[in-house]
């Protein structure tokens, strides 16, 4: 579901490692990203290279991810959209609450 | 106008199979000439949250959704038999709109029009105040189809228990 790319001092990279992202697997990524921001407290950069296609569910995780991170005060980023992925964030406002960059290099220069 | 039908089997691993044929099938039936990329975008989205909300709450192990495309409207339905929507009752018994949802981003109305049918709309709220972000709804079937659409009407059938979405796009 998740592979950790990157371990940094400060920041973990971390890769979707599927193509269709919705309610078969929004619970498991839900868990297994809450499970490391506990473990590591570290600010989180997600790439979606992967991911064709994203429904509600897993956007809510999304959303669920994002306030467990703050509630730690870390941040979490979002990285590698394809346009449709991209376009459904737009569609109801969450380019609004997300960090997105195009890729990890961007996502860099802002933690 | 073209139309046609297609049954969805409620499975979660059949969804991107169905969603192919249907855009496949708007894509060929469309006679604009403009580009429709945006309505393709918009049809995508709005049949992925009407199969998913299938899957997650149809009782029944099919799902029925009929595409009507002509030049100028694409319009999605969506036939299914599972428990009515709660606010169903909330509507019906408000002349107004009533608030389905709520944050800093949106919200979301529901406008009973008759009995038992119900218009969804949704206003962007200003985003006064970066602290409620925490309040962010993590539910957004219903707002992912109002936003797409051009119109979105729900109908409770108390006879026939049947549950109909009927999604409205302006070409």
């Amino acid at each position: 579901m998740i592979k950790i790319i990157k371990d940094e001092t400060n920041h973990l990279l971390i890769e979707i490692t599927v193509t269709e992202a919705n309610l078969d697997n929004s619970d498991v990524f839900k868990s297994q990203v809450t499970q490391l921001l506990d473990r590591h407290k570290k600010n989180l950069i997600i790439d979606l290279n992967t991911v064709d296609y994203i429904d509600s569910s897993f956007l809510g995780a999304l959303v669920a991810i994002l306030k467990h991170a703050m509630a730690m005060k870390l941040e979490v980023i979002l990285v590698g959209l394809k346009k449709d992925v991209n376009d459904l964030l737009m569609l109801i406002r969450l380019d609004k609450v997300f960090k997105i960059y195009t890729n990890y290099e961007d996502a860099l220069t802002q933690l | 106008m073209a139309a046609t039908q297609f049954e969805f089997s409620n499975k979660v691993d059949s969804l991107t199979s169905i969603l192919k044929q249907i855009l496949e099938f708007i894509n060929s039936s469309h006679s604009t000439d403009n580009d429709i990329s945006a309505l393709l975008f918009k049809a995508k989205v709005i049949t992925t949250e009407l199969l998913t909300n299938s899957i997650k709450h149809s009782e029944s192990t099919s799902t029925i959704i009929d595409i009507k495309l002509d030049q100028n409207t694409l319009i999605i339905s969506k036939v299914d038999y599972g428990k009515p929507l709660a606010l169903i009752a909330d509507a019906n018994s408000s002349p107004d709109k009533i608030p389905v949802t709520n944050d800093i981003l949106h919200t979301l109305y529901a406008r009973s029009k008759m009995e038992n049918q119900i218009q969804f709309t949704c206003e962007e709220n200003k985003m006064d105040d970066l602290l409620e972000l925490n309040d962010i709804i993590e539910h957004f079937g219903l707002l992912i189809i109002t936003k797409a659409a051009d119109e979105f009407i729900y109908t409770y059938d108390n006879q026939t228990k049947e549950n109909t979405f009927i999604v409205t796009l302006n070409l």
